[in-house]
């Protein structure tokens, strides 16, 4: 009930409304009931006073005459008129004599008005003066409430003559007059009141609540429904409000309701547009992954078909290249020139077909990813240089020119050189067969693209620019796919498989680099690839991208930048994404699209081939020109060059001393070679050698090439040397990890050899050399000797001048003659052991003459090598120097 | 005189090593499958073995492996001799105990100077 009340602000106002009715109501009932009986008695005693003054005034002259017929007869006829009046006149005894009521003449007052109270007023009025003239009270006579009137009757001068005046007063007169009437009327109206406030009480109430209900409760109750059904969800206006203060808030919580519903609105629009985009990403993620794993089924049911045909082509190829081979030496007797030139193009044709079965098999295996690098320092000069030596005869009876430009900086890749040769064969052979005049290109620089983390660049880009046919724009991006020759009618012009460019395109993803082309039809193609030259490129887990290109995208497309750089994995294999082109292609799935997407990002799976012309991932960008910017604006930042390389010795160990011949003549150029013919004491003597580079022949009577490198490798002085195995098996797996730094297999190709000896010895720290000499000719010939190695020198014949000069210069290396003749030499030596510049440079002492016991000590033990010139003739002189400069250089 | 064993079922290639070989004063046998291999290996007890690995019965590796399991084996040069040049054959061969790997088709010129290693480093 209370609950009720409570809950509603209709109802209280209703309760509280009606209470306070109810309480105003009582309170006037109250009044009125208080109140209005003595104001009816008091005009009834009024009345009654009136009446008696007008009786008293009618009986006084009979009273006085004694007259009592005429008082019996006005009494009667009083009695007649007021039938509710009642009048005694009693004597001073109280014995009635007139009355209107005849019975009660003669009766004692008290006997008529049976009641006590009465007595004793009468008794007191009677015996006691009382001024007033009439005395009214109600008393209960008979069980009826009357009003009952005291007049006394004063002795008069009048009186006094019958009646004496000992006494004041003689009697009363009496009047009872019956108030029940009165008091009944009193009820009634009490009664009338209270039943018209019911009604009125009842009539406020339902008005009242009709007000409440129009005002308050209808407006509030459609507000509170409306806010249950907003909070479930529903958007509900309120209609038909008041212009009050409810109005206003429902005014208020429309405009919320709008605000709310326009903003859910747009919500869902956007939920929806989220939805479907990523239902489109599900549905195109489903559909690459379905096609994916067909493909990977396909590929390896592809690549076992492969690698069983290969097997079974190259048999025959056996027999073919073998027999022709061997009609060619003449083996089964002398050949005329015509059978010799048809079985020269039986030979050359049959390794052509080898060759493609080669080019089916290296994709195969590239597709498998069974292909693992063996990454290394290369020097690309000398890559290019044994590389062209190959197709020099054919640019030449082309009649082409062949220009290489290599910047600075560019001149080391650290890649796998086979992989990397076979890379560069391809666009070089490709330039040659599409080029019938003019120009092929080869240039290297440092890559803007493909940058680390600190922004550095990490790769060289090479480029071979042709003036040949070139590719149609359309064409240009589905040379990289393979058995696609970009023309099919140039495919009978052209011979060749079409997988060249596909191997490149696998290879250069091995390295984590790219390929791309440029090409105009008639005036040539230049086609790119990018190749690391830092090391760090192969160390990264993960996928290479740029930090910058990460955070463009990241901003782009809203996610955090770690999502670019950590993981861009695509079925399990890690995508890079690091490059960026202007679309706009008719190949790109967008094509045609209003919204411009004007770059792509490609994206290179590091493992295998699957790098398709268009990438996994297409998104458009609004921001292409700001990442164009970012990234191709960038100053391209050089690597130092490294100090040329100077004579070095390499110890060949091999059982075979022709071996170790030849290995001498590949290096004897640049190295000292010692020969070790017993592998047992090999270690011990690399040792004492130092030499800066070690081949190795793995088949040795007693002690193989693997425990000595296995030995070279636990020692602490020899594990930094390089170990390269030189053999006739073909073991790389067991070579590398034993450390070998390279493996070449018997027969033994000299020039790489050397080059891969070049790029990997120590290369020695010295580069200025000092030298002070007072003898003319040795000093001549010291700076002749020391300017051929490549060294800087500075030389002089003053030991003053020296001072000034080593002050100035600040060399690696000082070369004194400390035998001169007024040992000034000495002195200079002082001022080199004062200095905290110079103290630590190694010196090579010079002397004329065996030293004292006193001249070696106080060189101090400083002093690195000690040559006697007397001991040695001029050119023994050259030798000594050399090996010390070696050792210490080295 | 060095005793070379042959080990092909391609009559071809068996032919054309024999008639390089013979010519640097070899003494050839053949084989052409797995079985026939290892009987003439043990029968005639070569200077050397040429495996083809592709072969009938038993296969190149498991002759291999059972002739290098016996001590008379043990310095017996074995030379897979095979037409499959994927990256893991060559690994292959060499496990199953083969001294080296000549791959095919050959290099006629070459192939003699191989042979020659392969029986110096015996």
């Amino acid at each position: 009930m209370f609950e009720f009340i409570t809950r509603k602000i209709g109802n209280k106002l209703l309760v509280t409304f009606v209470g306070i009715l109810f309480l105003v109501m009582l309170i006037e009932i109250s009044f009125r009931i208080y109140f209005g009986l003595p104001d009816r008695l008091k005009i009834a005693e009024a009345g009654s006073k009136e009446v008696m003054d007008t009786i008293f005034a009618t009986i006084k002259h009979p009273l006085t005459v004694g007259d009592s017929e005429t008082i019996h007869r006005d009494l009667e006829e009083i009695g007649n008129k007021y039938e509710k009046i009642d009048v005694y006149l009693c004597d001073f005894n109280k014995l009635i004599s007139f009355s209107t009521d005849k019975k009660s003449i003669n009766k004692k007052i008290d006997y008529v008005i049976d009641n006590e109270d009465f007595s004793k007023t009468i008794n007191k009025s009677f015996t006691e003066e009382q001024n007033e003239a009439v005395f009214s009270k109600v008393f209960k006579v008979q069980g009826k409430r009357s009003l009952i009137s005291i007049f006394p009757i004063k002795n008069s001068p009048e009186c006094f003559h019958c009646h004496g005046s000992s006494r004041k007063i003689l009697g009363a007169m009496i009047m009872k007059t019956d108030v029940e009437d009165v008091y009944r009327t009193v009820i009634y109206q009490m009664r009338r009141s209270l039943i018209l406030t019911i009604f009125a009480f009842v009539f406020a109430a339902i008005i009242v609540n009709l007000f409440v209900k129009k005002l308050i409760k209808n407006p509030l109750n459609s507000l509170v429904e409306a806010t249950h059904k907003f909070a479930k969800g529903e958007m509900v206006n309120i209609t038909g409000y008041p212009k009050d203060e409810i109005g206003s808030l429902c005014e208020t919580f429309n405009y919320m309701v709008n605000e709310v519903a326009k903003s859910k609105m747009e919500l869902e629009k956007e939920l929806t547009r989220r939805a479907k985009l990523l239902e489109e990403r599900d549905e195109l993620v489903a559909l690459l992954q379905k096609a994916n794993k067909q493909l990977k089924e396909l590929d390896t049911l592809k690549s076992a078909f492969i690698a069983n045909m290969s097997h079974e082509l190259r048999t025959p190829m056996n027999a073919i290249i073998g027999y022709t081979d061997l009609l060619l030496d003449e083996v089964d007797g002398p050949l005329n020139e015509d059978q010799k030139a048809s079985l020269k193009k039986v030979a050359a044709n049959a390794r052509h077909l080898l060759q493609l079965i080669n080019d089916v098999l290296d994709i195969s295996k590239i597709e498998s990813g069974k292909i693992e690098l063996r990454p290394n320092e290369v020097d690309l000069k000398a890559l290019i240089d044994s590389i062209m030596v190959t197709f020099e005869p054919l640019i030449a009876k082309k009649g082409l020119n062949f220009h290489m430009h290599i910047e600075k900086g560019a001149e080391k890749l650290y890649v796998d050189e086979d992989k990397t040769k076979q890379i560069l064969i391809n666009l070089i052979s490709n330039a040659v067969k599409f080029t019938h005049q003019g120009v092929i290109t080869l240039r290297a620089r440092i890559s803007e693209r493909g940058l680390d983390k600190e922004g550095n660049p990490q790769f060289v880009e090479i480029s071979v620019a042709d003036t040949g046919i070139g590719i149609k724009k359309e064409d240009l991006d589905k040379i990289f796919d393979k058995f696609a020759q970009a023309d099919v009618s140039t495919t009978r012009q052209y011979e060749g498989t079409g997988l060249g460019l596909s191997i490149v395109r696998g290879l250069v993803a091995l390295h984590k680099g790219m390929v791309w082309a440029e090409s105009e039809v008639g005036r040539g193609s230049t086609f790119y690839v990018l190749l690391p030259f830092k090391k760090e490129v192969f160390d990264a887990p993960g996928p290479v991208i740029e930090e910058r290109m990460a955070e463009a995208l990241a901003q782009y497309f809203e996610v955090p930048k770690e999502v670019f750089l950590e993981e861009p994995s695509y079925e399990g294999k890690s995508v890079r994404c690091w490059d960026y082109t202007q679309c706009g292609h008719v190949n790109c799935p967008e094509y045609g699209c209003p919204e411009k997407r004007c770059w792509l990002v490609l994206g290179t799976h590091c493992k295998g081939m699957k790098i398709a012309s268009w990438p996994e991932k297409v998104e458009a960008c609004r921001i292409c020109e700001v990442v164009r910017d970012l990234v191709l604006h960038k100053e391209p930042v050089m690597v130092e060059l490294k100090p040329s390389e100077k004579e070095k010795v390499v110890v060949a160990i091999d059982d075979n001393p022709d071996a170790i011949d030849l290995i001498r003549k590949y290096l004897e150029k640049d190295y000292k070679v010692i020969g070790l013919l017993s592998s047992e004491e090999a270690v011990n003597q690399v040792k004492e050698i130092k030499p800066v580079a070690i081949t190795l022949d793995i088949m040795m009577p007693k002690k193989d090439g693997w425990q000595v490198l296995k030995e070279l490798k636990e020692d602490e002085e020899t594990r930094d040397i390089p170990v390269i195995i030189v053999s006739i098996i073909d073991n790389k797996t067991l070579a590398f990890s034993l450390g070998a730094a390279d493996y070449f297999v018997k027969p033994l190709d000299g020039h790489s050899l050397l080059r891969k000896i070049k790029s990997i010895e120590t290369y020695c720290p010295v580069k200025k050399v000092f030298v002070l000499e007072r003898d003319e000719k040795t000093s001549k010939d010291l700076i002749s000797i020391l300017k051929e190695t490549g060294y800087d020198v500075t030389a002089t014949r003053d030991s003053k001048e020296a001072i000034n000069l080593v002050k100035l210069q600040k060399p690696d290396l000082l070369i004194i003659n400390i035998t001169d003749p007024d040992s000034s030499a000495f002195d200079f030596l002082d001022f080199i052991k004062g200095s905290s510049e110079l103290k630590e440079v190694p010196i090579i002492a010079l002397t004329n003459k065996e030293l004292t016991e006193e001249e070696k000590e106080a060189l101090n033990g400083r002093i690195k090598e000690i040559i006697n010139k007397a001991l040695f003739s001029e050119e023994q002189l050259i030798k000594e120097l050399k090996s010390s400069l070696k050792k210490i250089g080295g | 005189m060095n005793t070379i064993l042959v080990v092909d079922d391609n009559e071809d290639s068996r032919e054309l090593v024999k008639k390089i070989l013979k010519k640097q004063g070899f003494e050839i046998i053949e084989a052409v499958d797995g079985e026939d291999a290892l009987a003439k290996a043990i029968a005639y007890r070569p200077d050397l073995i040429l495996m083809d690995i592709s072969i009938p019965k038993i296969d190149g590796y498991e002759v291999t492996r059972r002739l290098k399991s016996r001590i008379d084996f043990k310095d017996t040069p074995i030379i897979a001799f095979t037409a499959h040049a994927m990256r893991g054959d060559q690994e292959k061969a060499l496990e199953a105990g083969c001294d080296g790997y000549i791959s095919k088709p050959i290099n006629v010129r070459e192939f003699p100077e191989q042979i020659k290693m392969y029986l110096k480093g015996k």
